[in-house]
Formats: C-alpha cells, structure tokens, sequence
C-alpha cells in the first residue's frame, strides 16, 4: 500500500514516513500543498495524510482538487486545530477521516488500516475466506485456525490483494503501491514473494486463490465471506 | 399598546409607561378643574338664591300693611308668590296670626325657622314641607314699630325650592365635563402623537440593531438626534473593535495552538520510539497527552469566551446536517439519527454549535454501543430570543449524575490525564457556561447516556 504524506513540518514528516516504512507501507513524502497537490493526482496513492495547515496551498485545496481528479482513495486529515468548524470543512473537502496533532503514531496506523479496509468495502478488520483469515488490524492470518508467519512484504502483498479482489493487478501497480519511489525493485524479487505467499496461503495448491493471468498480472480470485 | 414588553421580565415600554403618566396627570389635573369649576359654579347660584329670597323678603316687609296696629299683606309683591309650584314660597307670622303665600303647603309652626333677631338668616331645610324637596329657607326675626310707637314682633321666611339649584347645576355639569373630556381626549392623542414622534430615532436603532443581528448590516448607519448620537456612535465603535477583536484574537489561538501541537506531535512520537524504556515512555506519553489537553482545552475556553454581541442566529439543522454527514464518515458503523425541529435557530457563534454538537456526538458515537440519537428542540417561552434544548442520547451504558459530575470536573481542570470523552466534554461544558445554558444528564430513550444543554 502506498501512502502519501503531505506536512511541512519536516521532523513529523519523517517520523510519520520513518514509522509507517517499518509498518510496511510504501512512502512518498512532500512538504508543500503545490508538490502535494502533483502527486496526490499523478502518484499511484491509496491514500493521503494531508495536514490543513501547508504553506503554498492550503490541505482543503489539495483534497478538493484530488476528489475533483475524480482520485477516490481514502484521505485521513491531520490537523493542529482542534476545532470542529475546521474539521467538518475537511470532511466537506473529501476527507474521510481526521486526527488531531499530536497523536498516538498507533492510532495514526489503526485510523489508516481502518479507511484502507473500509475502502475497499469492509466493515470489519477480520476477513474470512473459508479456512484463510485475515486480521486487518493486528495483521493476523491464519490458515484453518493455525497462524501463518508471513514477512512483512508478503503480508502487504496479501493485503493489497485481499483488498482488491477480483481486479486485474498488474506487475507495475504491485512493484507501485508495495515499493517505496527510491527503491529498485528486480521483477523476480516479485515473483519470488509471490511464490512463497502461494505456498503459504494454499498449502495443497488446491484453490490457487492468487491467479496469474498470462501477459497481464494477477487476480485475487476469493471474495470475503464477511464482505460489507 | 404594548404593556409589559417581555413576559417574566417585570419590565414596561418606555412608550406605556409615558402614557400611563400622562393619563394619570390628565385624569387627576381635569378631575381637579372640573371639581373646582363646579364648586364655584355650585356657589354663584346659591349666592344668587340667597339674593332673591333677601330681595324677596324686603319686598314683603315694605308690602306689609298697618291696620289699626294689625300687620297683613294683601297684595304679595311677587307674583310667584301666587303661583302653586312656582318654588318660591314665603310666610309671615305675628302675634295677631299667621300668612302664607299661596304658592305654599302647610308649614308646621315648629317647622318656622328661627334667628338672631333683625338678621336674615340663610339655610337648607330638608323637611321644611311634607313630601318635597329640601329648600334653602332666608327666614328673618324682626320687630315692628307700629305707629303709635309699639313694637310688634314680625317672624318672616321666603324659601327657594333646591331645584333652583339643581336644574342649573347639572346643566352647566353636562357641558363642562363634556368639554374637559374632550380636551382630555385631545391632550391624550396629541401626547400620543409626541411620543411617536420622539420615539422615532428608539425604534429606528431598534430596527437598525436587528439588522445586524441578522448579519444584514455592520453597523448603525443612521443619523440620530444629539441625545441619541452619542449611544449610537459608542455601539458602532463598540461593534467595531469587537469584529476585528475577535478575528485577532481567534487568529491568535488558532495560530498558538497550531505552533504548539506540531512540536508536541513530534515529542509524541520520539517518546513511542523503542531505545526509551517503557516506564520513561509511559510517563513522557502522560506528559505529552496532558499538555496536549490542557493546550487545547485553555485554548478552546478562551476562543469560546470571544463572542459578539450581537449576530446573526444559526440555523441548527443545517449546521447539525453538516456534523451527521461528516460523521458518518468516521463512524459507518453508528446508525445516528436526529429529531431537530427544522425552525431552531442558535442565537450564537457558529462555531460554538458546532462545537457542542460535534464533541457530544462524536462521544455518543465512541462510546455509545452502535446508536446515537440528536434531539433538537427550540423554546418559544415570549422571550426576544427564544431558548434551544439540544440532546444527544446513546444507546451504551447509562451514567449517573455524580458519575457524569465527575466525568465534568475531570475534564474541565485537565491537570490529570484525561480521555477524549473528558475533553470535549469540558469543552461543551465550557461554551454552555459562556452562554449561561444548563448543562445535565439523564438516561436516554436508547438506554444510555443523554447529554441535555438547555440554552
């Protein structure tokens, strides 16, 4: 998953990218709402951290333009103004969600896991595919009630997949929304991980719940049996 | 008329009050003239009577006859004198016996009045004849010197009906107090016209004060009589200096809390790293989190202390529509419904509502089990403004009042650490302060806690 941080004040900007990084996240960071108003509309983004507060372009304007982009990830607010007036204007704006400053980095990831799941269509953080269950929030999967260890990649892979099912992913939009912009991905790394979560998650080889479709990428082919 | 301009407030318009005065001067002033008018009126008749039954007694004397040392009155020297029910009567009486005019009845011999001898002598007899009106009797004891140089005693009475009196009397009442009333009337309409008049400039200030209210206008843009001006001239100044006041000083906030809350972020986030040791990450965290409330409750206080006069009422619905929507983006799960009456109007800052609706909502739905109920409700109770009820009932556990006290205080002193539902509660609590509102709990129809806010 890929999320954009927009905030000018440089030392939280690093924190926030510093610990979603070690969440496993893929990061882009910007300090001004001009920059962030670019790459919230040309960055594969599936979701923004805006602060209201940016110099250049103030966080409304950046939500308003992305929504008007017709970009529809989720979009969380941080914001040291505590007053509702200002919130329920990003609410307005196309946000999904608030956090007032200062924050609980935890709650900042509970509120992103929380608007990533909901986004794609759930309500609750437990995703159950007959045996294979998910837990979105504690990042949990177990497979016929026995807990499967997954690396920190293979987890984000899965989720990115769970979370879009039944879609076309391509190599590239994997190698976007799961690496961060300097890395260098090699394709067979890729594939190698992908191998292994196949492995993981279907023992027998019986379901091949992760498709691969010839020439165009993957499909996640199970849909949630608790799906909202 | 207005009388008292507000119901339970023991206030009159100037406007009544004025007319009361006035009334009262008017009924008491032409009460006295009146009165006064016809006394004297009352007194120039009686005058009068007594001047012709003066006239008419020394008329009889020098009609008196002197025959062989006998006193009679053959011929009466006025002919009412003859006439039945003429109202003027007279009487003579002497040793030798007794004469009447025939204009007369019967009057008992006890019934003749009496006096200083050779003084006419005037009064009012109730009873002077059987079965008529009381008389004014000018009764005269003289003697009479006969020729021979004898003086035979002479007891002579002329009397006047009361109707002499009265037939005038109410006349002359009849006109003059339809005069005064009318005059009374005329001073009335032309008061009234005096107070319109003069109250003019009141009523446009009056006018001109709603119009800001309804955010129509900035200032009072009229231009006032020197009495007035001056009132007028230290509002709009007043006006003024509170707008830009409190921009500035909302500004200021604004500006404090965002400079302080973005390094307090940072400091949040160095102390969840993992080189600290839990404890000294627990005690930094408390620290932060407590800073972090005291920041923001002092400076949501102070901005709720920063109102205006006066503004244009908010209509709640709409602000309350704005809140559930936003709402239900943070919490799809919370099936939030809302009773507001679609008139209600928040005679107050905008963002004050907000405030007390956002914070009790967002409470209801963090720790209200699934369903939140807004209640809004206005009080019409004849005030200028009328008066708001807002609720919000959860479907979670109940509180009782001490509990919810509790809860308050914790919240309001923010120097421990507090959780979120303390906070925006003391805030609201803050603002009903503010504005002078009751703020209680009870038990919600959804069985859990209701915040009630009675504005």
């Amino acid at each position: 998953m890929r999320i954009l941080v927009i905030e000018d004040d440089l030392r939280l900007q690093k924190q926030i990218a510093d610990q979603l990084q070690a969440a496993g996240y893929a990061v882009d960071v910007c300090a001004d709402g001009v920059e962030g108003d670019y790459m919230a509309r040309e960055y594969p983004v599936d979701l923004a951290i805006v602060d209201l507060g940016l110099p250049e372009m103030s966080g409304l304007e950046v939500i308003r333009a992305l929504r008007a982009a017709q970009k529809d990830y989720p979009v969380l607010i941080l914001t040291a103004r505590s007053e509702w007036q200002e919130k329920v204007e990003g609410l307005e704006a196309g946000a999904d969600d608030y956090l007032t400053k200062p924050f609980h980095m935890q709650e900042l990831l509970a509120r992103l896991q929380a608007l990533l799941r909901r986004s794609a269509g759930h309500s609750s953080p437990v995703l159950r595919f007959a045996d294979l269950q998910i837990n979105l929030s504690s990042q949990l999967v177990e497979l016929a009630g026995q807990p499967l260890s997954l690396t920190s990649f293979e987890y984000k892979m899965l989720e990115y997949f769970v979370l879009h099912p039944r879609t076309v992913v391509t190599k590239a939009q994997l190698n976007e929304h799961l690496y961060n912009e300097d890395a260098d991905p090699d394709s067979n790394v890729l594939e190698v991980v992908l191998g292994r979560l196949r492995r993981k998650i279907d023992p027998d080889g019986s379901r091949k719940p992760i498709e691969t479709l010839r020439g165009r990428g993957y499909r996640f082919n199970l849909l949630a049996e608790n799906s909202a | 008329m207005t009388a008292p301009t507000h119901a339970g407030n023991k206030t009159f318009s100037i406007r009544f009050r004025v007319l009361v005065t006035v009334s009262l001067v008017l009924i008491i002033g032409l009460g006295g003239i009146g009165w006064s008018i016809d006394r004297m009126y009352a007194q120039s008749i009686q005058a009068s009577i007594s001047e012709r039954l003066t006239s008419t007694l020394n008329l009889l004397v020098s009609s008196i006859e002197e025959t062989d040392g006998r006193l009679a009155i053959s011929q009466p020297p006025d002919s009412r004198l003859q006439q039945p029910g003429s109202n003027l009567t007279a009487g003579m009486r002497t040793d030798d016996g007794t004469w009447l005019s025939e204009s007369t009845l019967q009057v008992p011999p006890e019934q003749w009045p009496h006096g200083p001898v050779g003084e006419q002598v005037l009064r009012r007899i109730d009873n002077f004849f059987a079965d008529s009106n009381p008389q004014y009797v000018m009764s005269w004891e003289l003697g009479w010197e006969t020729e021979d140089g004898a003086v035979l005693p002479l007891h002579l009475w002329a009397a006047a009906d009361i109707d002499e009196l009265r037939q005038p009397l109410s006349t002359f009442r009849r006109g003059t107090w339809r005069w005064l009333a009318m005059v009374g009337a005329l001073l009335v309409l032309v008061q009234l016209l005096t107070g319109w008049l003069g109250m003019k400039p009141m009523r446009r200030v009056e006018r001109e004060i709603q119009a800001i209210e309804k955010g129509e206008k900035q200032s009072l843009d009229g231009v006032y009589p020197a009495e007035l001006a001056a009132l007028t001239d230290n509002l709009n100044a007043l006006l003024a200096s509170e707008q830009i006041g409190q921009r500035q000083y909302r500004k200021a906030l604004g500006n404090l809390g965002h400079a302080m809350k973005t390094p307090l972020a940072v400091l949040s986030s160095i102390v969840q790293q993992q080189h600290i040791s839990d404890e000294d990450r627990e005690q930094a965290g408390n620290a932060v989190r407590e800073l972090h409330s005291v920041i923001r409750f002092q400076i949501e206080r102070a901005a709720s202390a920063a109102r205006r006069t006066m503004i244009q009422p908010v209509a709640v619905a709409e602000q309350a529509e704005r809140l559930l929507r936003s709402l239900h983006k943070i919490y799809p799960q919370v099936e939030i419904s809302a009773e507001i009456e679609p008139e209600s109007r928040f005679f107050g800052e905008q963002r004050d509502l907000l405030e007390v609706l956002g914070n009790l909502l967002e409470n209801a739905c963090k720790y209200g089990s699934g369903k939140v109920l807004l209640r809004v409700q206005q009080r019409r109770d004849g005030k200028r403004k009328p008066g708001l009820v807002i609720s919000v009932g959860n479907s979670g556990q109940p509180l009782t009042a001490e509990r919810f006290e509790k809860l308050l205080q914790r919240g309001r002193r923010g120097d421990e650490r507090v959780d979120g539902d303390g906070l925006g509660l003391a805030i609201v609590a803050e603002i009903a302060e503010a504005y002078q509102a009751r703020l209680y709990s009870r038990t919600s129809s959804l069985g859990g806690l209701e915040v009630v806010l009675e504005f």
